[in-house]
């Protein structure tokens, strides 16, 4: 057993022949912490993300996850072990709260009971009386709301890894800091690899464990926020770590 | 108890025969006289105990012709001039019952001696203008120089119209040329005095006009007899038969009138007919109003929901199966496409070779239609959905068909349902046409009326056709709140 959950040897993916988006990454995921990807938009930080979980096939290299090579032949069940949330929550707007989160869970085979009680537990953890969400469809939910949802449902099967993709960006900032709280107090309750992608280096220093700095398809640094905050690699740290302060 | 069973038997097997026995298929082209005689032959079969399925309104001679050869109708009434020049191609003006008989005989079909009238181009002047200058013949009209004459367009260009009937009769004069429908007017307020009309036009005897005899031979002949297939019983030959030399000029033109200026129906003049001639004893023939109505709304709801069964049966899966690939969409809803802007009528004459007529191509013609707007509603709602939902419902570990079955086609249905209703209303609205082809519905009033020029009968079909578009559309809607969340629907009109 590796002390990594996910680990990216030699990288390399293009969509377009000679501009290469991610330029032969090689990093660990740690287990059991936050990893953030930091880097402005276009350094392929969100690209290196849906490597993870197959959205996105590399040209070359491999990726290994629980010490195994990614398995393409059976994506659907690798997936239900990784729990994704994005920007912009992508509630299903045909479903009610409940269903949106519940419905893997259904799919799973889950008994009825295991179900109500992980919903439960879940939308108290994230302050969403049931009572007054349970029936309502996202739009009729607050930005914030929603996204408090989209982590319920990506927390529901109980992931071993969380795959989160610039969830708070879209937020005002004083819904962002407070749903910045639940994030860590459900850190604390189950702890668990994440991956949170983000351009926001503040975000990244207040909830990981281990920052790993992106620019242009390429690491410039990588190590614990401490670190980092102590010796730079290069202007372009620097240049994130400053925009953090102010 | 031997013998109880044996009649058992029996009783059963004559059953069995009896109901076997198929029925004669009698057609008519879409014309007032066409009808009367189509029905006088139906009546008469039914009157000698045959049982009888009327295919009326067929869109022309060929659509006629063609399916008597394959077998889809058993009889229609035709003139011995058009068999001539539109079936057979033969230049004679005047082909004799033998002769085409002769040349019949190749396509497996036959005439029967003609009911006794001849069809054809006639010469028309008021009744006591004639007498008063005592013209009986088309050669008396040369001592009349003064007459002014007025031909329809068609006479005057065709090479059977004026030009050789001039040449013929030694006629000189400039006749001046004028719209059919208002000759007869024309005639009647003493504008004109001379013009051509068709020998057992109705509006002959409406307006007391005497049809000069050709007494040169000059028209073609258009004696008007039953064309049958060879497949028809030999007995139902024989009773048609009975017909022959029954119906003079006339007597032809008394039944038309019955109709077209006296507004009885077919079934009327048809039974009268035949009472009065002693063929049949006393028919039916009475009004079945309401009982018509609900046989064609019955057959038209019928063509049309079979048609759009198959095209949700085929467009739905097939529009789920190549959203993926924008090439193979962008194809297909082509393909659909093109088949949309062939002409209705065309597309159902088209299917006459490939299927003959009746319900079946009327049926497959309607879902070549209604495929069009289900697949493209299928394909536009599937490939419109956020690419970001997209991507989760793939992310979040569902397999290709829970992808399609929990967020793809949930979030397509209000599309796709308002695709299916236009393919709904568009196969009620071209159904009606599906009677030239001979699959009845509401279009069967609707065309014989058109012919007639008689609004009711067009209403007859008209205003359950229409109610059948709005109930469609009211069942849709219902449809739709019953099934889609009220944020989930098509952008509606403000209220």
């Amino acid at each position: 057993m590796s002390d990594s959950c996910v680990e990216f040897q030699d990288v390399y993916k293009s969509w377009v022949p000679g501009t290469p988006v991610i330029k032969g990454v090689s990093a660990r995921i740690p287990k059991d912490l936050t990893t953030a990807l930091v880097g402005e938009s276009g350094s392929g930080k969100s690209t290196l993300l849906q490597i993870v979980n197959g959205l996105v096939v590399p040209d070359t290299g491999a990726v290994w996850v629980d010490d195994a090579p990614l398995d393409y032949g059976d994506l659907p069940r690798l997936r239900r072990r990784m729990g994704y949330a994005v920007q912009g929550a992508g509630l299903f707007p045909h479903m009610t709260v409940h269903r949106n989160i519940t419905l893997m869970a259904s799919l799973e085979g889950w008994s009825v009971e295991a179900i109500e009680q992980r919903y439960a537990y879940l939308l108290e953890l994230l302050e969403l009386p049931p009572a007054e969400f349970s029936d309502r469809y996202p739009h009729a939910l607050s930005g914030g709301q929603q996204q408090r949802v989209s982590l319920c449902r990506a927390m529901m099967l109980n992931p071993p890894l969380m795959l989160l993709d610039e969830p708070f960006s879209a937020l005002d900032p004083i819904t962002r800091a407070s749903i910045h709280q639940e994030f860590i107090r459900l850190q604390r309750a189950e702890s668990r690899s994440m991956i949170l992608v983000t351009h926001d280096m503040s975000e990244a220093m207040k909830l990981a464990q281990y920052l790993i700095i992106l620019k242009d398809g390429d690491i410039v640094q990588q190590g614990e926020p401490a670190e980092v905050q102590a010796g730079p690699a290069d202007a372009y740290v620097e240049k994130l770590l400053s925009g953090a302060e102010s | 108890m031997k013998r109880c069973l044996a009649l058992l038997v029996l009783l059963f097997a004559s059953f069995t025969v009896t109901a076997a026995e198929r029925a004669i298929v009698v057609a008519s082209k879409h014309f007032n006289e066409n009808y009367v005689l189509a029905e006088i032959m139906a009546e008469l079969l039914e009157g000698h105990g045959y049982k009888v399925d009327r295919r009326y309104n067929l869109g022309g001679t060929l659509i006629c012709f063609k399916a008597l050869q394959g077998g889809e109708i058993d009889v229609y009434p035709e003139y011995t001039g058009t068999i001539g020049q539109a079936i057979l191609k033969i230049d004679d003006p005047a082909p004799g019952e033998a002769k085409l008989n002769r040349l019949l005989s190749p396509y497996g079909v036959s005439v029967l001696p003609s009911f006794g009238f001849n069809n054809t181009y006639a010469i028309a002047m008021k009744q006591t203008l004639a007498k008063k200058l005592g013209v009986r013949n088309v050669s008396d009209l040369a001592r009349h120089p003064e007459l002014k004459m007025a031909f329809s367009h068609e006479f005057m260009d065709r090479k059977d119209g004026w030009p050789g009937l001039s040449r013929v009769y030694g006629l000189k004069g400039h006749p001046e040329g004028i719209e059919h429908g208002l000759a007869y007017q024309a005639i009647h307020q003493g504008k004109i005095d001379v013009t051509d009309a068709y020998s057992t036009d109705a509006d002959i005897a409406r307006y007391h006009l005497a049809s000069l005899t050709d007494d040169k031979h000059y028209f073609p002949q258009y004696y008007a007899l039953p064309i049958v297939s060879d497949d028809m019983p030999a007995g139902a030959k024989r009773v048609l038969s009975l017909l022959a030399g029954r119906i003079d000029e006339d007597k032809m033109r008394e039944l038309n009138a019955e109709v077209v200026v006296h507004g009885k129906t077919f079934a009327q003049v048809a039974s009268q007919f035949l009472t009065e001639e002693g063929l049949v004893k006393s028919g039916g023939g009475g009004s079945r109003l309401w009982h018509s109505i609900a046989i064609n709304t019955v057959r038209h709801l019928k063509l049309t929901a079979i048609a759009l069964v198959l095209g949700c049966l085929i467009g739905l899966p097939l529009g789920v199966l190549v959203f993926r690939s924008p090439g193979i969409s962008r194809l297909v809803v082509y393909i659909a496409g093109l088949m949309q802007t062939i002409p209705s009528i065309a597309l159902l004459a088209l299917m006459i070779p490939l299927f003959g007529i009746g319900q079946v191509p009327a049926i497959i013609a309607l879902f070549l239609y209604s495929i069009l707007p289900i697949l493209r509603n299928t394909i536009t709602a599937l490939i419109t959905i956020d690419p970001l939902l997209k991507r989760i419902s793939e992310a979040i570990g569902l397999t290709r068909i829970q992808q399609l079955r929990y967020v793809l086609i949930p979030m397509a249905m209000p599309t796709v349902l308002a695709g299916v209703k236009t393919a709904a209303i568009i196969s009620i609205g071209t159904a009606t046409l599906a009677a030239f082809i001979g699959a009845g519905g509401l279009g069967e009033p609707i065309v014989t009326g058109l012919a007639l020029n008689n609004t009711n009968l067009i209403l007859q079909g008209a205003i359950p056709a229409a109610c059948l578009a709005i109930i469609a559309e009211l069942m849709f809607e219902g449809l739709e709140r019953l099934i889609v969340k009220p944020h989930m629907r098509a952008a509606t009109l403000p209220e």
